[in-house]
């Protein structure tokens, strides 16, 4: 029996999916081979070989949980201060003034400093937190301000005339203005804090993290165990954009 | 008590839209506001809901009155369902029945499920009328309500809202001159 439209689609989708994959894996091989060194380039079959290995050991999952937790605590803490510091402008010109320029700066202003200052401040096993959060709560502050600006200003003139309370108001008109840019903040910045955090990770070196572990594989020419990690933050960051796109577009779960 | 425009003026820029405007809306009665593309009418009704204010004169006892409209676009939340958008300016002893019941009067009984956005021009403005219609009011405003709907269904619709405002303060703003003879309305001209 031929398969359903949708289904079959999902199907190609995959299946020139892991033709591109396929596809990179063999060039990468073809230059490891070319490049002759395992210490400056490992064999994508010495590496999958090494991340076998790590992942059967209970300090890898340790690890992954360590700075999941830190990250991913960062990122939900952004999403609802941008969230709230947006709404704050939006209805205080004064808070505006004020917050407008502070996410500016924060935003234009370089990882490495916001880690080598957070140092000074706080303990290196937290400073995945800070630095993840200040990464997206920038993002989601002006694309939530962005939602509120663009609100339909007729059905707000039809809730104000018809004395619609604020929360209904919210639900009604501000939630469905903002969702759209709010969906696309949250999946680029979740990208980014995972980036922001690991990279924090590297030079705070905190005790049992992945950017710690990142540090030692190249402080002892470990290439294999380097690329192995690195896989691992890349297959963690898209688990984890998949799981929110999952959890806050319902349309898609159907 | 009456609504009383008391020497009011209204300017966008340096164009005057009305100036020295005298008029009542005599409470319990129903209104025909009628005039040129342009004289002011959907002015007026924003003056009136408090959307824009005079920049002359004053307007007299509409302090503290609710206010129910249909606008001149229908201005319905399109992800929700007719119920849903009634539901929001009603208060809440009014029950999903009780609306059910007005949307079954109107012919949308089978439609009130779906998401408005779904729905046909007139459907879409029937449910702008019930929603006026069942919110608690003093003073309801009807911006040409029933621009888009088909003769017949014009009928039905001018019936309902004939039956649901008896004794209420209402303005209809129309170009249609039947319109204001249908319900015995003061006529206003601007």
């Amino acid at each position: 029996m031929r398969k359903s439209g949708p289904s079959r689609n999902y199907g190609e989708r995959l299946c020139r999916m892991l033709f591109a994959l396929a596809f990179w894996i063999l060039i990468w091989e073809l230059v490891s081979v070319w490049v002759g060194q395992e210490i400056l380039l490992a064999s994508p079959v010495a590496v999958f070989r090494t991340l076998f290995v790590l992942i059967q050991s209970l300090d890898f999952w340790r690890t992954i949980l360590f700075s999941s937790l830190r990250i991913v605590t960062g990122f939900v803490l952004a999403l609802i201060v941008g969230t709230l510091l947006a709404a704050l402008s939006y209805r205080f010109r004064l808070a505006e003034d004020l917050i407008s320029p502070l996410m500016k700066t924060i935003k234009a202003m370089p990882v490495a400093s916001f880690i080598i200052l957070a140092l000074v401040w706080i303990r290196s096993e937290n400073l995945s937190v800070l630095i993840s959060f200040m990464m997206v709560v920038p993002m989601i502050y002006s694309s939530v301000s962005q939602g509120l600006v663009v609100a339909d200003e007729k059905l707000l003139q039809m809730a104000r005339v018809f004395h619609v309370s604020p929360l209904q108001k919210v639900i009604a008109i501000y939630i469905p203005s903002v969702k759209p840019f709010f969906l696309t903040a949250v999946t680029v910045g979740l990208g980014f804090c995972w980036k922001a955090g690991i990279a924090a990770e590297v030079i705070g070196i905190p005790t049992g993290s992945i950017g710690t572990k990142l540090y030692e594989a190249k402080l002892y020419l470990m290439t294999k165990e380097l690329l192995a990690w690195t896989i691992v933050i890349i297959l963690i960051s898209m688990l984890f954009e998949k799981v929110v796109v999952f959890l806050l577009r319902p349309e898609r779960r159907r | 008590m009456s609504i009383q425009f008391v020497q009011v003026s209204k300017y966008y820029g340096e164009s005057a839209v009305f100036e020295d405007l005298n008029l009542t809306l005599l409470e319990g009665q129903f209104h025909g506001l009628m005039g040129a593309s342009g004289s002011g009418k959907t002015t007026l009704a924003n003056l009136l809901m408090g959307l824009v204010k005079p920049d002359h004169g004053e307007i007299k006892g509409i302090e503290g009155k609710r206010i129910a409209a249909v606008f001149q676009e229908d201005r319905l939340i399109e992800h929700w369902d007719a119920v849903k958008n009634i539901k929001l300016v009603c208060n809440k002893a009014v029950t999903v029945q009780m609306i059910e019941q007005e949307l079954r009067q109107i012919g949308l009984e089978e439609y009130s499920g779906k998401p408005v956005r779904e729905y046909s021009g007139g459907m879409r403005r029937r449910v702008a009328i019930v929603r006026a219609l069942m919110a608690e009011n003093d003073l309801l405003i009807l911006d040409e309500p029933f621009k888009g709907l088909d003769e017949a269904l014009k009928l039905q619709v001018m019936d309902y809202v004939k039956q649901k405002s008896i004794e209420k303060t209402v303005l209809l703003i129309t170009h249609d001159l039947e319109e204001v003879n249908y319900f015995r309305a003061n006529l206003i001209t601007l």
